[in-house]
């Protein structure tokens, strides 16, 4: 059997017909039709809630919450009825009104990363629906209902951020008003860019999410007074080429298997709080930020002759948990933190329109070298996938002595929502992977681990590019424009191979010459 | 007999849930009876959590016998049944688990302690709360006979409509329901009378006939709709949970706003706007002695019928009904 063709209901608008797919949801037909439909406890993301009574509109001269409808043939619909205007703005009026019982409420926080500012807050859940460890809760009833920490450790993945319709949760502004302060203050000043801000920073200045701004993010941040720019993805080829000689060393001992990837800090936060048991299966690699942080700070130190202490290293990334993972004691080298502070994307760009910097004008500039050129392997760590697509391209260069001919391993790839299974050749052994998209999904093959022999793991839908960290809003749409961008550099790049970057070439012959040292910049044992 | 006869007499009874919503016990029971589902839960709501409600303690107290049989009967219908939970607020639970344990014989049934209040009587939240998830309604469809408790087929009815269903299958049914008469009444208490009566018939036979000074609110205190005198001799008493709560004149609308508005600030679950936000403009607006300001009189009336037709869930729009009939009769009750 082909494709099985979706049936399609005609239905009326205001009158007009329209053509819709039998049971689409019919908020989201209309918003995508560009009725101006108001509404706040509605995501695509998730499961419609049908709290806060917004997007209502007459379906057969019933009145009802459009969000929680399913697209029947032959629906009559109305949005514009006198009694469907008044209602809606009596329930706008009912949301603006109730702040007068919740300005007095306290603000809370997450380890001063992730901040609740419960004065805000309009009671539509999204929060409590995106959490994906169940961290916060409505506690309460009636006027009392509030939204509160539960007994479970946040991961800080952010997503509750990202989802918030009213700007009630945000990163702690006390911690954002100190790193400003720090840039404003420091001596030597240098910022790392994850690959997902070329194409998101844009965004907040009016730019369409296709577009990539790479090099105008440099130049913003030297705008800034940054002396240095590098690049994250960098960082990325290094975490890649040493994920993929662990990776063939646990393969050929066929020991702690399945590997698990390091890369998003939400997710190891995960380990750490519920399944610790777990952590030793973890590659043993740092992330491409922590590794870039310490090329840095105890490489290209010496080339522009200071010591490690005097730089200050701000990282600019699209994720909320990197702020916690950079304050972890076993990262420090030689009695100096990889990186200083994090700043996510949201924050720079805040911070930019404050200092009236116009981010449209600015002069692109390029990233500074030698920690500046990365591979496309390195910049496709953005997107759920790209760290074991990276790591096997260079795992069977390593293997073969020849780059595969298919680099995106695409083929016998098993799809289920939010996760992707294949299987491939490596070593003459079938390779059975993993990746998961989104933390809530890891609980789909929580119990058959044993299963697999690499998993990655990226707690946001969608991966970096759609992180705590990043401009709102974030939808599957959004989600893929990001994604194409990571993708096109990839494409556009010369060399897609991290093993390939000759900039990393270097660096292992100038220093990272022995295992010890290389134990020591680029490995953790979790 | 056979089970079709059993379902047989009930639909011909014309038995109508008595739990305020009313809906055809004959025809819901046979309809899961025909689906016949391999397994399904049967909930018995002894909730009763709208304000002036006693009726289901009456049976407790008086009929726990006679409840137990009707609850046979649903189980020797539905002998698929997992476990009958038989919900019961606070202090009935205390009162009554014991002798309910003693009773029960072979059974599958577990008398469930009500964790929550008022709202907790709804059908939808009272399953939540037997799963100990939070207390808020879920979304129809998919109706609770289709996924209910532990996403199980799940048949909820208040605990005298299995009473009922033990008087009609022992042909002992005389077509009577239980008014609980409260508020200032003379002769306050429940009494068993007939279904299909007027406010009046029902005031006079139990000896609280009312005064041109006087209305009531029929069907619960919280949600229940405000009948003036004149209106009592043609209305008919069969509405909601069977609650007659007498009010007098001296009473001001504030006051009863107030009343109502104390209980259900608190007892509404949170979910919605028009619950939770709307019930609190009213709350502010009786505490800021607004509520008779002609100026606010649009958006008062906005409000309250923002609560009737926008409401998440019953409570919601029941609530929003007996402040609308409230509203509306203002200048007749106090001229």
């Amino acid at each position: 059997m082909g494709e099985t063709k979706k049936n399609m209901a005609i239905i009326e608008i205001d009158g007009k017909k329209f053509e819709a797919e039998e049971g689409e949801n019919l908020l989201q037909f209309l918003l995508k039709n560009k009725f101006p439909i108001p509404h706040l406890c509605y995501h695509p993301d998730y499961e419609p809630a049908e709290a806060c009574r917004l997007c209502l509109v007459e379906v057969d001269g019933k009145i009802k919450t459009s969000c929680g409808v399913k697209i029947k043939d032959g629906m009559k619909i109305i949005t514009t009825s006198e009694k469907i205007k008044k209602l809606q703005m009596t329930n706008l009026r009912l949301i603006a009104y109730s702040k007068l019982r919740k300005q007095n409420r306290q603000k809370f926080n997450f380890d001063k990363i992730i901040e609740f500012d419960m004065a805000k807050c309009v009671d539509c859940g999204l929060c409590i629906r995106s959490c994906p460890v169940f961290a916060i809760a409505f506690y309460g009833y009636g006027i009392n209902q509030k939204v509160a920490p539960t007994k479970n450790p946040c991961v800080y993945c952010g997503q509750c951020l990202v989802h918030c319709p009213v700007f009630a949760i945000n990163t702690d502004q006390n911690e954002f008003q100190r790193i400003v302060k720090n840039i404003k203050t420091k001596k030597i000043k240098i910022a790392q860019v994850a690959p997902s801000i070329r194409s998101s920073l844009g965004e907040m200045f009016g730019y369409p999410h296709e577009k990539m701004s790479g090099e105008k993010v440099v130049a913003a941040l030297k705008a800034l007074g940054f002396d240095y720019v590098f690049d994250t993805a960098f960082g990325a080829d290094f975490t890649t080429f040493e994920e993929a000689k662990e990776l063939i060393e646990r393969l050929k001992t066929g020991e702690n298997l399945p590997m698990l990837t390091s890369c998003c800090p939400a997710w190891i936060n995960y380990l750490k709080f519920y399944q610790p048991e777990l952590l030793p299966l973890l590659t043993s690699v740092l992330p491409p930020e922590i590794i870039a942080g310490n090329l840095i700070k105890h490489y290209f130190s010496k080339k522009i002759g200071v010591l490690p202490k005097d730089i200050y290293l701000v990282s600019i990334m699209p994720c909320t948990a990197k702020k916690s993972e950079i304050r972890r004691k076993e990262l420090v080298v030689d009695g100096v933190f990889p990186v200083d502070d994090v700043l996510t994307t949201v924050e720079l760009g805040t911070f930019l329109k404050k200092e009236k910097i116009d981010f449209i004008s600015l002069k692109e500039i390029s990233f500074d070298n030698p920690l500046g050129e990365a591979t496309g392997a390195g910049v496709i760590f953005g997107v759920t996938g790209g760290v074991m697509t990276a790591a096997l391209r260079t795992a069977y260069f390593l293997l073969s002595g020849k780059n595969a001919k298919d680099l995106y391993f695409e083929k016998e790839i098993t799809s289920l929502k939010g996760m992707k299974m294949f299987n491939l050749e490596l070593l003459g052994k079938k390779l059975k992977v993993a990746i998961i998209d989104g933390l809530k999904n890891f609980y789909q093959i929580k119990d058959r681990l044993s299963e697999f022999d690499y998993i990655e793991v990226m707690a946001c839908p969608g991966g970096c590019l759609a992180g705590g960290g990043q401009p709102k809003p974030v939808n599957s749409n959004i989600r893929q424009k990001r994604r194409e961008v990571l993708y096109r550099i990839d494409k556009e790049k010369a060399i897609k191979t991290s093993h390939d970057n000759p900039f990393l070439k270097k660096i292992y012959s100038e220093f990272l010459t022995e295992e010890k040292i290389i134990h020591k910049y680029c490995h953790l044992k979790h | 007999m056979t089970k079709e006869e059993v379902i047989e007499k009930i639909k011909f009874s014309g038995l109508c849930g008595r739990g305020g919503a009313g809906y055809p016990t004959g025809k819901k029971w046979e309809e899961m009876y025909k689906r016949n589902p391999k397994e399904i839960y049967i909930c018995v709501n002894g909730s009763e959590g709208e304000p002036g409600a006693r009726k289901d303690g009456y049976i407790l107290e008086y009929h726990l016998k006679e409840l137990i049989e009707g609850i046979k009967i649903a189980y020797y219908l539905f002998p698929q049944t997992k476990r009958i939970y038989l919900y019961l607020r606070k202090d009935y639970f205390k009162n009554y688990k014991e002798k309910v344990e003693l009773l029960k014989e072979n059974l599958p049934l577990a008398v469930f302690k009500e964790p929550g209040g008022y709202l907790c009587g709804e059908n939808t939240v009272l399953v939540n709360s037997i799963e100990g998830k939070r207390f808020e309604p879920r979304k129809k469809p998919p109706y609770l006979s289709e996924v209910g408790l532990f996403g199980k087929p799940t048949i909820v009815n208040n605990i005298e409509t299995f009473y009922r269903v033990y008087q009609i299958v022992n042909d002992i049914y005389e077509n009577k329901r239980f008014y609980t008469i409260g508020g200032e009444a003379k002769n306050p208490g429940v009494f068993d009378l007939p279904v299909d009566i007027t406010i009046k018939q029902v005031l006079m036979a139990t000896d609280n006939l009312i005064y041109e000074n006087q209305f009531v609110q029929l069907g619960g205190g919280a949600s229940g709709i405000f009948y003036t005198f004149d209106e009592i001799d043609k209305q008919s008493a069969n509405f909601g949970t069977g609650v007659i709560l007498i009010y007098n004149k001296k009473t001001s609308m504030v006051q009863i706003f107030k009343e109502k508005l104390d209980f259900l600030i608190k007892e509404n679950c949170g979910k919605c706007t028009p619950c939770r936000e709307g019930l609190y403009f009213l709350y502010k607006l009786v505490e800021n002695n607004k509520l008779l300001d002609p100026s606010l009189e649009r958006q008062i009336e906005d409000v309250i019928e923002n609560l009737v037709v926008s409401s998440f869930c019953g409570l919601g729009s029941g609530a929003g009904l007996a402040f609308k009939s409230l509203w509306e009769k203002r200048k007749k009750i106090w001229p």
